[in-house]
C-alpha cells in the first residue's frame, strides 16, 4: 500500500463529513511499466481532496488549487 | 512447558557467515545484493520470507498465504511526490502481492493478487530508475503490496541499481528474521507500517495473528540497521484502539524515531465490510491523533 495524502481546497469547509460522498476518479490499476503516470484522488463534498500515488505534476495542480498549502508547495517544487 | 515461538529469534552472527564476511570487507551493495539474490531465490523452495513461515516450495508451484510463486510482477513504477517530504520525489515501484489481507488496502486488487501487472525485468526497471535519478528523483522506493515476498527479485533489482542511490524499503514490517538478514545493508531508509494497536484489530482487519510482537521486533531491528520512518494510517474509529497504543509504544521503545501519521484514509477495497471504515477519518479524530502525538513528544515528520 502506498501513501495517502490529505489536502484541503480553500474556500470550502475544513471538516470532514461523517461519511465520504466523494468519487474515486481512477480506481483501476496503473498500466504497469507504461509511460503514463497515474494518480488517484478522492474529492469529498466539503472540498477535501485525498490523494494516492501523487505525482509531481499532480502536486503542482493541487498547489495551484491551494497556493497557501505549504506542504503541497514543497511537494510540487520537488518535480523531477 | 514453554511454547515454541511462532517467529524466529534475533539474527545471530552464525547465520550466512559468507554474507557477513563480505559485508565486513566493505563490498559494494550491488555485489552483496547479487550474492544474496541467489540464496534468496533458492530459499523459495521452502519459503520463510515473511512471518507466516508457510514453508511452501514456490519454485515448484506451491503457494502460501501471499499466493506468490517464483515470478515477480509490478503494477506501478513512476515518480511520486506524496510520500514523506524527505524522500520525494521518489521513483516508486509497486510489486504485486502481499502477505497481509487488509480489507482497507487502497491497492487491494493488486496487493492481493501477485499475478497482476507486468513481469518485473530488473535490468530494464533499474535503467528506468537511473533515468529518474538523473532527472531529479532523490530516492528509489520499493513497495507493494508487500515487497518482502519478492525478496529475490528485489535483491536482483538492488544489484542493478547505482551503488550510491538512496534506496527506500516500504514495508508492512511483517518480515521474517531470514528476510531481515538479506535486507541488512540493502536499503538506506525503511518506511515501515505500524497499522494496528492490538491483536483483535490486526486479525479482523488484516487477517494476521501475532501482529504486535512481529512488527515490534522488526521495527526495533530496522531502527538499529537503517534510517527508520514508522508510518501509521489513521483509520476512522481506531484512534483509541490502534493509534494510541502504537503511539505509546513508539514513545517508549523507539523514542525520537521519525513518525509519519497519515490522515488520508479513504474507504477502498473491502473496507465497507467494516462499518467504521465506510468513511474517511473524521476531523476531530485527526486533531486528537496529532495532539496525542505531540503530547508524547513523537517526532512527527510531514
Amino acid at each position: 500500500m502506498s501513501d495517502r495524502t490529505r489536502r484541503h481546497i480553500p474556500g470550502t469547509p475544513a471538516s470532514s463529513p461523517a461519511r465520504a460522498h466523494g468519487h474515486q476518479l481512477a480506481g483501476n490499476l496503473v498500466p504497469a511499466g507504461g509511460s503514463v503516470a497515474n494518480s488517484e484522488f478522492l474529492i469529498l463534498s466539503d472540498g477535501t481532496v485525498l490523494a494516492h500515488n501523487l505525482t509531481p505534476a499532480m502536486a503542482d495542480v493541487l498547489r495551484a488549487l491551494n497556493p497557501k498549502d505549504p506542504i503541497m508547495s514543497r511537494r510540487a517544487l520537488c518535480r523531477s | 512447558m514453554t511454547a515454541a515461538p511462532k517467529h524466529p529469534g534475533p539474527i545471530t552472527s552464525t547465520e550466512h557467515p559468507g554474507f557477513l564476511r563480505l559485508a565486513s570487507r566493505g563490498a559494494p551493495r550491488p555485489a552483496l545484493a547479487r550474492l544474496r539474490a541467489v540464496a534468496a531465490r533458492a530459499s523459495l523452495a521452502n519459503c520463510q520470507l515473511c512471518a507466516h513461515h508457510c514453508g511452501v516450495n514456490r519454485l515448484a508451484g506451491g503457494r502460501g498465504r501471499c499466493l506468490a510463486g517464483s515470478e515477480t510482477r509490478f503494477f506501478s513504477a513512476q515518480v511520486e511526490a506524496g510520500d514523506e517530504l524527505e524522500l520525494v520525489p521518489t521513483f516508486a515501484v509497486s510489486l504485486s502481492g502481499c502477505d497481509l489481507r487488509c480489507d482497507f488496502c487502497i491497492t487491494g486488487a493488486a496487493s492481493w493478487a501477485p499475478r497482476v501487472g507486468a513481469v518485473l525485468d530488473t535490468v530494464t526497471l533499474a535503467a528506468q530508475a537511473r533515468r529518474a535519478l538523473n532527472s531529479g528523483a532523490r530516492t528509489i522506493q520499493i513497495l507493494g503490496g508487500e515487497p518482502t515476498i519478492h525478496l529475490p527479485a528485489v535483491l536482483e533489482f538492488v544489484a542493478a541499481c547505482p551503488a550510491d542511490a538512496k534506496l527506500v524499503w516500504k514495508t508492512n514490517a511483517h518480515a521474517s528474521a531470514q528476510a531481515r538478514q538479506w535486507l541488512d545493508g540493502m536499503f538506506d531508509v525503511w518506511v515501515a507500517d505500524f497499522k494496528f494497536g492490538n491483536e483483535a484489530c490486526a486479525q479482523r482487519l488484516g487477517g494476521v495473528r501475532d501482529y504486535l510482537s512481529i512488527v515490534e521486533r522488526n521495527l526495533i531491528w530496522a531502527e538499529a540497521h537503517a534510517e527508520l520512518i514508522v508510518r501509521h494510517l489513521l483509520m476512522p474509529g481506531h484512534l483509541d484502539c490502534c493509534w494510541v497504543p502504537v503511539a505509546r509504544w513508539l514513545a517508549a521503545e523507539l523514542p525520537g524515531v521519525k513518525v509519519s501519521l497519515r490522515a488520508g484514509f479513504w474507504p477502498a477495497w473491502r473496507a465497507a465490510r467494516h462499518p467504521e471504515l465506510r468513511r474517511t477519518a473524521p476531523s476531530d479524530e485527526i486533531t486528537r491523533a496529532f495532539e496525542f502525538a505531540k503530547a508524547l513528544d513523537l517526532n512527527l515528520i510531514p
